[in-house]
């Protein structure tokens, strides 16, 4: 017979403690995000493994139960049962090989009453740096179960599987505790006199770690290799991933003749072939890419890597208003925006805080990824220069880099008209090196691939169902509801192709903003892609797939690429010269073309002032600069 | 026995803390990184320009700005 298991466990810790491998561990990692109406508030959740009734929760880290920013906030509030139900129980999660610095936290969490178990992570570290931990002691000191735990290898976890099952034995009720109303300095004191007994810590730092420190974190050193890794990242995108993509592109090209040769001609086909497939497929190609950028990350952050990032650039961060933890939330940004704005919340100063989110948009995320592959492989040549360096990469990297630019002089600009005020200290934990487990990267890459799909499968096929409709209707040269007749009539096909496009409703939106983009160098067809991409910025390459396939015919396999380069205008001039490409390029570095982003920031400021401003300013930015491009451009003979 | 802040602490060298002169919410936070008064700290370099600064204190490494650095009293063996 087994004790009722408890229905809301809620991991807690300070940062970097392994509390996201606890979870992994306890839940085998089926995760799904909660999201609570009116809060602003989503962390993660998943069943606990064997028990569909038990929810484990993944709170954001934080130092202590008096919470600074937004993020620790929400674990706070947790905790106290502000989201709903309280936890029936508490992991309170710590690093063995740092416990003179977190037991004061375990003592203020332990005073709350709250039933609890202590998980000291990290064992096996504490006794390969000559540390010494007596658990069955300290277990009695706590007078609540203390599991010691190898969260990557999963040992003690069928341990603190058993302990889950008896909570009689939660309750810190006979042990020697400092009380609820007990000072800070009081509890560290307990924590000495408690841990002089059963622990003594690492005899020194990871030596490991100092070692690697002496040359990542030195002044100068450490600049250099933070350049060349940011450079090796963004080759890397465009040299491994291209021929996977390649790939993935044929797959749905000969996914697009299969299913257009099995069905009759018609809307159907049509729809299916010109709007689904070629719209969604021309999006999903771009899987392999956003899959290595997310591995990248996962890699810099699980290596401990950003957190000396963010110490490198905090000097810079700081000129600009902004501070190391805002890296952490901007270089986040370059997988999406989203989680980016999302991750502004570790920030402790407001002004900073929201300077990050109104900048953070400016950083080159996933999503612009397919817009500038498409556009370097169409028009940038693909010849390499110092006999290494790949042109379309440094191309790739220019626009990496130029966006990151513009945000911290925008953040510059911003700060400079908020009100001076009480400024909140900066601080930053620098972890010890590791090596990232398989798993944990793992799951940073299938949460955001999956994410990708997921968007994919919604917004962007919605998009794309929409925009059939707008470029195929109404209908040109035939009956409605006789499309059939049109592919038919075999000699004068691909002029009417051209015509359904540029008459359609689509054609006649993209021709009404004409005016307004042929500055930059666009045409109609653009235009269209523009309008669609506010929607999300991927969707521009699903548009021009979709384009080209009505004005191409069904008929037509080349690739997208190829058929960029062929169109030309009506007097035999190609409608993509270099200047336009490159214009548009541009466009795409500045505009804030994304509902989830808008979104994102009206949820995360309480304010809709903050995303018509961000949007404004994007907007006005974008115009200029690819004003600005195409003329440079055609000046030089682009 | 010389008293000095930790901005003014060599690179290399430890002090004990004396007295953080920041407002309570804050010095609790910092106290909770393990900068408290009566905390040995190390300061293990600076970055470029001198800021922030790479402390190690009581078993882990935290980094803080000079702004900060210069609130927080220190006492040194020599």
């Amino acid at each position: 017979m087994t004790a009722p298991r408890p229905s809301r466990i809620a991991l807690i810790g300070s940062p970097n403690s392994g509390k996201t491998s606890i979870f992994n561990q306890l839940t085998g990692m089926r995760r799904r995000v909660a999201n609570y109406p009116g809060v602003t508030v989503d962390f993660v959740e998943g069943e606990l493994r064997g028990a569909s009734d038990a929810v484990v929760v993944d709170l954001p880290g934080t130092y202590s139960l008096d919470a600074l920013s937004p993020d620790e906030d929400v674990t706070v509030t947790e905790l106290s049962g502000g989201h709903g139900a309280a936890p029936d129980l508490a992991l309170v999660v710590a690093d063995a090989t740092t416990l003179d610095r977190s037991m004061p936290f375990i003592a203020e969490v332990l005073a709350t009453g709250r039933p609890s178990i202590v998980v000291l992570t990290m064992i096996d570290e504490l006794k390969a740096r000559y540390g010494r931990l007596d658990i069955g002691r300290l277990h009695r000191r706590l007078g609540v179960p203390v599991v010691g735990v190898v969260g990557n290898r999963g040992l003690g976890v069928d341990d603190l599987l058993a302990q889950l099952e008896d909570p009689g034995k939660w309750h810190p009720s006979w042990a020697e505790l400092p009380e609820a109303g007990a000072d800070a300095a009081e509890r560290r004191a307990w924590a000495a006199r408690t841990l002089d007994e059963v622990y003594k810590a690492p005899r020194e730092m990871d030596p490991r770690t100092r070692r690697i420190d002496r040359v990542l974190l030195h002044p100068v050193l450490g600049l250099l290799v933070f350049a060349l890794v940011m450079t090796l990242f963004f080759q890397i995108i465009f040299t491994v991933a291209a021929p996977v993509q390649d790939l993935f592109e044929s797959g749905v090209l000969a996914l697009g003749e299969a299913v257009g040769g099995i069905l009759p001609d018609g809307h159907l086909r049509s729809f299916l072939v010109d709007g689904v497939i070629a719209g969604v497929g021309g999006v999903v190609v771009f899987v392999p890419q956003i899959a290595l950028l997310l591995l990248m990350i996962a890699l810099l952050e699980g290596t401990g890597y950003m957190a000396r990032a963010a110490f490198l650039i905090d000097r810079v961060m700081g000129w600009v208003g902004l501070e190391g933890r805002s890296f952490v939330a901007l270089l986040s940004s370059y997988a999406c925006a989203v989680p980016g704005i999302m991750a502004a919340r570790t920030v402790p100063d407001p002004r900073s805080r929201l300077a990050t989110i109104l900048v953070a948009p400016l950083m080159t995320c996933s999503a612009r990824l397919p817009v500038y592959t498409l556009l370097i492989a169409a028009f940038i040549p693909r010849s390499t220069v110092l006999g290494v360096l790949n042109v379309q990469g440094l191309v790739l990297l220019a626009l990496y880099v130029g966006g990151s630019l513009s945000a911290l002089i925008a953040a510059a600009f911003i700060r400079r008209g908020m009100r001076r005020g009480r400024t909140f200290p900066f601080y930053l934990e620098l972890p010890p090196y590791r090596v990232p487990t398989l798993r944990s990267v793992w799951s940073r890459v299938q949460v955001g691939v999956f994410g990708f799909m997921k968007k994919a499968g919604t917004v962007i096929l919605g998009s794309m169902v929409v925009l059939w409709f707008l470029l195929n209707f109404p209908q040109q040269g035939a009956e409605p509801d006789a499309g059939a007749e049109v592919a038919a009539q075999d000699g004068a096909q691909a002029s009417q192709r051209e015509t359904q496009a540029s008459l359609s409703y689509a054609g006649q939106l993209g021709r009404t903003i004409e005016p307004a983009i042929e500055p930059l160098g666009f045409d109609w067809k653009i235009g269209i892609g523009l309008i669609a991409s506010f929607a999300a910025r991927e969707v521009i390459v699903g548009t021009l797939a979709q384009i080209y396939a009505v004005e191409g015919g069904d008929e037509d396999t080349e690739g997208l690429v190829e058929q960029l380069r062929a169109d030309t205008r009506p007097d035999g001039t190609p409608v993509w010269s270099l200047a336009t490409a490159l214009s548009l390029l541009v466009f795409f570095v500045f505009a804030l073309q994304c509902v989830s982003t808008l979104a994102i920031i009206w949820k995360e400021t309480r304010a809709l002032r903050w995303p018509v401003f961000a949007f404004s300013y994007m907007l006005a930015l974008a115009w200029l600069a690819s004003f600005a491009t195409y003329r440079i451009a055609l000046a030089a003979g682009g | 026995m010389k008293a000095t802040l930790l901005s003014n602490l060599a690179s290399g060298t430890t002090g004990t803390v004396e007295s953080i002169d920041l407002d309570a919410r804050l010095s609790g936070r910092f106290a909770a990184l393990g900068i408290h008064d009566g905390a040995s700290v190390r300061l293990v370099r600076r970055a470029l320009f001198g800021c922030p600064l790479h402390l190690r204190v009581g078993g882990s490494e935290v980094a803080i700005r000079r702004t900060e650095a210069r609130r927080i009293s220190i006492r040194t063996a020599r």
